[in-house]
């Protein structure tokens, strides 16, 4: 009975695909519901409606009756990679950093600044551990796009990205109503549409090079007429013009560098710079015209930096003599806007001179200025919750337990043994920037709350449960230890592992098997606060480590009270912990429950 | 009793629900929009309404308008040489509507649904709302305008309707909703607006374009400040008012002794609101890609606030949507209906019960974070959000956060509201610091969540699993959020104001009126006007009811004759 399943179960009707009955059953159920005492239920309910309208339209019509068959969960259809076990090696490519607990060791770099993207080049898609950052990528959509010398891979990644919004001149015949125009191709008689998309195709033998002072009139006299059209136009058209206008500027920039002034003033560009929701390509046109803007302010004499910048632009490395040029103040204050600021600028200046500015006792000062910020302290943010619907956060959630605990439980039987935990799990969705549910980050960071609930659950418990939790501990670190010291001591202080740690299949199932027997006996409860715990460890098991470590006496003794290296660390902790669960002496629980 | 309140920037209105209906109640002068206008003399005699509006060209020091647009600010009024508040103006025209309400029902309300723009930060819905406590009335509920417009045009006959789109333009603020209806719930899909844009703006647009041409000499110079803002104003509403029937119109003052005055024509006012009708345009598309609805896919769009009756207003929205709007609402009082609307179903009343009402939240809610840069530097002053914009209220949202200094003690939450990447460009609604257990740096880690109610009032709860505590806090304004006992004390001094008793409104009314179209006449005609004042004060000192009675319709008749053929 698929009606059983989520979201048919919330709304009260079998599954349909009649929308107009589940709008019904919507509004009866809301109409019998206090919206402002049961926050989650309304979540809850809008999510089932939404889910189940998208549903009903993948549905086949209303031949509904035979239709629904037994096991045939439709929800499982739209998400069918939730349905297998995430292989180990999907793991190396996952796109989120960790979740909390632990942050990851790398900061969250410069993917939160799109306009810093086409300086990277192809260097940014090249690395692996960057291209993670995808669940970001607004940036590398725009690197695709945009990158000025793409690299062969950026090139057709950017065909595919600019699609819609190429500078093709055939992309034209989109907007209705300019398709005879562009069709035909005689030059004279083309909608201005195409002949600035021809003016500023960046195939063309004229590539991105500077405008002459003649092509610079007719492209701005072109613009011109398209803005007038743009203006007697509906918000729908205005829309698509809007679209493919921004479009065409960011893929000819820096040809477009001229009309971008006038562009912007028409659609109010300015508005949507530095929102969070700002589309890229037109985010990244207000970054290049900003930069656009300062780079002519500062070469005029008077600017404050200019001397700065003139400085910086000199080739070649700097001399003991550059405190003459330039004030040390005035450099880092320059490198230090353009960097936040106008990231591109900075391919204006030349490395090897920033580098022996940055490199001088001049810069030391900045340097600390920046370490006592940091310890002044504040707050990095791990968890992205930006974007996602309902639907989106229904459909993670759905994923998540699948993961987590192993088909064919659902979010339904979890909400039932343990609601706090479903709702937990729930907010901890992830979502792509577009809105869409993040499965893979979403099934990771559930995995990772389960599993650091499990551990700090699971040694307070006694019998078989307790030497389930200690021997997965010893599965994980075990799998952490092969993956880096810093892995292993996450694992160990957080108990959750970094995405780059692979846990073996055989390790991921005793798990779901695991989790799922102490959920169902609403055993993962919000754990107690952990305390600080000690506990004697009789010479026996020492030597044992001494053994398994190959450690001296008094590494092992550092390390066990947590006063050596990570990897020192990590590795008695594994070998005592594997000696500890063979060993049948007295006290044995509380060695464990101390590791 | 329960009442619903329309606070607008132009006008206010007051509704009550009877007998299954929404209804509008006349205040005392018998209209059903009282101007947002406060006047207060020195002896603390105050003028609401259209009184209010007649006194502010003789008296412009002692009048407010437009108090609505400083709502949430720092920013005073000074009446007769004392502060207030905005939200103690906004106090003064409530009460004036409990007042009416009184008089119609024979009850006094005491508690109110209140409506404000749905683009109102959260610090102006906190002070509409002590604007309310001030004038007595518990406020049970804050609306959107859009949204109880769109139950006022919903209910017209309850029937199911695809997604339409609310275009409300009021008097200084702008919002846009996309509204749907099906088995009585309205929903609300998305909202965006400018609370900085209203017709109060297309005024200082024509203001500022006329001046030059009107005063080539710079009489106005001379004139102090706030009586050269107020003759500006009025000349600008007036003339504004009369291009929206006509293709040109007078522009004129009267300055001292002197009638300065101006042709204006519709294509001038046009290309002098060209600006402002280009941001009409952004609100728009931003709240129909919220809800990922095509401009083509509305079933309608519907026309509210008084500045969509400019044609300059509808031409736009005409050229924007392709199609002609539907105005069968009445724009100036389908907020007010929506509102007592509401309030019968927070009373539950039985005539409602087969209709519910889901709203968003209009803004992105969010707390400031750093972050490490690819420099090795600190970016501060980022905006991570929590609630995202037009999510369904009520809701409650929880986001992760850690440390970023070793040993740090304590982490400080600044709250904020808006859709800047950096939270400079965005408001701040408040700032907590919760202490934590000092470790290294991203080892302590605290959830934080977003609780937004149906009113648009945000709670937020801090938890640290490391050391189990919970912080529940109250967002504090950044300014001083008044204490039982300071309402208690403003509201003593607003008391301290006298009104005219309701018989006599319409006297005093009638005498403001009179002093106004003095100050608009020069020569014969003013001393003319000043003969017929000094008439009907006499009659108004006997009082003798059946002369003052017929002093009245004497005066009444001979402004109504002078309005008529005047030029303006």
């Amino acid at each position: 009975m698929s009606s059983r399943g989520f979201p048919w179960s919330l709304l009260g009707i079998a599954a349909t695909s009649d929308t107009k009955a589940i709008r019904s059953a919507y509004a009866a159920r809301i109409k019998a519901m206090d919206l402002d005492s049961d926050v989650e239920g309304y979540a809850q309910l809008r999510g089932a409606r939404d889910t189940a309208l998208r549903l009903a339209k993948t549905m086949p019509p209303p031949a509904a009756e035979q239709a629904p068959e037994p096991g045939a969960e439709p929800e499982w259809q739209l998400a069918p990679e939730t349905v297998p076990p995430p292989a180990p090696e999907t793991q190396a490519h996952l796109s989120k950093p960790p979740a909390p607990p632990p942050p990851p060791p790398e900061p969250l770099a410069s993917p939160q600044w799109p306009h810093a993207a086409p300086t990277l080049g192809g260097d940014w898609q090249a690395d692996p551990a960057l291209s993670a950052r995808a669940a970001q990528p607004q940036g590398d959509q725009l690197l695709g796009r945009v990158s000025p010398e793409p690299t062969a891979s950026s090139e057709t990644a950017g065909r595919e990205a600019a699609a819609p919004t190429s500078a093709d001149p055939f992309a034209v015949p989109l907007l209705e109503g300019f398709e005879n125009a562009a069709a035909v191709g005689q030059q004279s008689q083309q909608s201005p549409f195409a002949r600035l998309a021809a003016m500023l195709d960046a195939d063309a033998p004229a590539g991105l090079s500077p405008m002459d002072e003649g092509d610079e009139a007719r492209a701005r006299m072109l613009l011109g007429e398209v803005l007038e059209t743009v203006h007697h136009s509906d918000i729908g058209r205005q829309g698509e013009m809007e679209t493919w206008l921004a479009g065409l500027l960011a893929d000819a920039w820096p040809r477009s560098a001229p009309l971008l002034e006038d562009a912007a003033a028409a659609f109010d560009w300015e508005r949507e710079w530095g929102k969070i929701d700002a589309r890229p390509a037109i985010d990244y046109l207000g970054a290049r015209l900003r930069g656009y803007r300062f780079e002519r302010k500062v070469r005029q004499k008077g600017h404050r930096y200019h001397k700065a910048w003139t400085e910086l632009a000199r080739p070649g490395k700097a001399g003991p003599l550059r405190h003459l040029r330039a004030n040390g103040a005035d450099v880092r204050g320059l490198l230090t806007g353009i960097r936040k600021h106008f990231p591109e600028l900075e391919e204006r200046l030349d490395a090897r001179r920033i580098a022996s500015w940055e490199g001088g006792n001049s810069w030391l000062t900045g340097t600390i200025v920046l370490g006592g910020l940091i310890i002044l302290g504040f707050l990095v943010s791990l968890a992205d919750s930006r974007g996602g619907g309902p639907d989106a956060r229904a459909q993670a959630l759905a994923a998540t337990v699948a993961d987590v605990f192993g088909l064919p439980h659902d979010p339904d039987w979890l909400r039932q043994h343990q609601p706090e935990l479903a709702a937990k799990l729930a907010d901890s969705a992830q979502f792509t920037p577009d809105g869409k549910a993040d499965l893979t980050a979403s099934m990771m960071r559930g995995l990772d709350i389960v599993r650091g609930r499990t551990y700090l659950v699971g040694r307070q418990l006694e019998g078989e449960d307790f030497e389930t939790t200690m021997r997965l501990r010893l599965a994980l670190l075990k799998a952490a230890q092969a993956d880096s010291a810093i892995a292993c001591h996450t694992m160990m202080t957080f108990a959750s592992t970094p995405p780059t740690t692979l846990v073996p299949l055989e390790v991921r199932g005793k798990e779901r098997a695991f989790y799922a027997s102490l959920a169902s006996r609403g055993l993962l409860k919000v754990p107690a606060k952990l305390e600080g715990s000690s506990a004697s460890v009789p010479g026996v098991l020492v030597a044992k480590v001494i053994a398994a470590t190959k450690l001296s006496k008094q590494e092992v003794g550092l390390a066990m009270q947590g006063k050596s290296n990570d990897a020192h660390r990590c590795a008695a902790t594994v070998a005592l912990l594997e000696a500890t669960l063979d060993w049948k002496g007295e006290g044995r629980q509380a060695i464990l429950r101390t590791l | 009793m329960l009442i619903g309140i329309d606070l607008g920037t132009t006008n206010s209105a007051v509704t009550i629900w009877r007998e299954g209906e929404a209804q509008l109640v006349p205040n005392a002068l018998g209209e059903l929009l009282t101007p947002s206008a406060v006047s207060i003399a020195r002896d603390g005699q105050a003028w609401i309404g259209t009184p209010a509006l007649d006194r502010m060209a003789a008296h412009p020091l002692d009048t407010a308008t437009s108090f609505k647009r400083m709502i949430g600010t720092q920013r005073t009024a000074r009446l007769a040489g004392k502060e207030y508040k905005p939200e103690d103006i906004s106090a003064i025209v409530l009460g004036a509507l409990v007042r009416d309400v009184e008089a119609l029902t024979g009850e006094k309300p005491t508690e109110a649904v209140i409506t404000v723009p749905a683009y109102f930060n959260d610090r102006q819905r906190k002070a509409t709302r002590r604007a309310g406590e001030l004038a007595g009335l518990s406020v049970r509920r804050l609306i959107n305008e859009p949204t109880a417009a769109a139950l006022a045009f919903g209910l017209q006959d309850k029937g199911d309707r695809e997604p339409f789109l609310v275009f409300d333009l009021g008097g200084g603020t702008f919002d846009v909703s996309v509204v749907e209806m099906f088995d009585g719930i309205v929903e609300v899909r998305a909202s965006a607006g400018d609370n900085r844009l209203g017709g109060d703006d297309f005024d200082e647009a024509l203001a500022a374009f006329a001046k030059p041409r009107v005063d080539p000499e710079g009489l106005l110079a001379k004139v102090p400040d706030e009586r050269r803002e107020a003759l500006l104003k009025r000349a600008a509403e007036t003339c504004r008012r009369a291009l929206s029937s006509a293709g040109e119109a007078e522009f004129a003052l009267t300055v001292d002794e002197t009638r300065l005055s101006a042709i204006i024509t519709e294509a001038e006012f046009e290309t002098a609101c060209e600006p402002l009708i280009r941001r009409l345009r952004d609100p728009v598309v931003r709240a129909l890609r919220d809800c990922a609805i095509e401009a083509a896919e509305l079933s309608d769009v519907v026309l509210v606030g008084g500045a969509t009756r400019m044609p300059v207003v509808r031409k736009a929205i005409t050229r924007l949507f392709g199609r002609f709007p539907n105005s069968s609402v009445h724009p100036d009082h389908a907020v007010a209906l929506g509102a007592s609307i509401q309030a019968g179903l927070v009373g539950r009343d039985a005539a409602l019960e087969e209709i519910r009402i889901t709203d968003v939240c209009p803004f992105t809610l969010g707390i400031e974070v750093a972050e490490n840069d690819r420099y090795g530097g600190l970016q501060r002053g980022l905006f991570s959000p929590i609630i995202e914009r037009n999510t369904p209220v009520p809701v409650s949202r929880v986001s992760s956060y850690s440390t970023m200094g070793d040993g740090q003690k304590q982490i400080e939450f600044g709250i904020y509201q808006g859709e800047a990447r950096e939270v400079s460009g965005n408001v701040k609604l408040g700032q907590i610091a919760v202490p934590v257990p000092p470790r290294p740096a991203g080892e302590v880690s605290a959830e934080v969540r977003f609780s937004y109610d149906s009113s648009g009032l945000l709670e937020v709860d801090v938890h640290v699993p490391l050391s189990g505590k919970n912080h529940n806090l109250v967002i504090v304004d950044e300014e001083d959020r008044p204490g039982p006992k300071d309402i208690e004390k403003r509201r003593a001094a607003l008391a301290k104001l006298k009104f005219h008793p309701r018989e006599e409104a319409g006297n005093a009314a009638l005498m403001a009126r009179a002093e106004r179209a003095y100050e608009d006449h020069i020569g014969e005609m003013r001393q003319m006007i000043g003969h017929w004042i000094t008439q009907f004060a006499g009659a108004l000192d006997t009082q003798d009811p059946r002369r003052i009675a017929d002093a009245r319709d004497f005066l009444t008749g001979q402004l109504g004759e002078i309005d008529s053929s005047s030029p303006l």
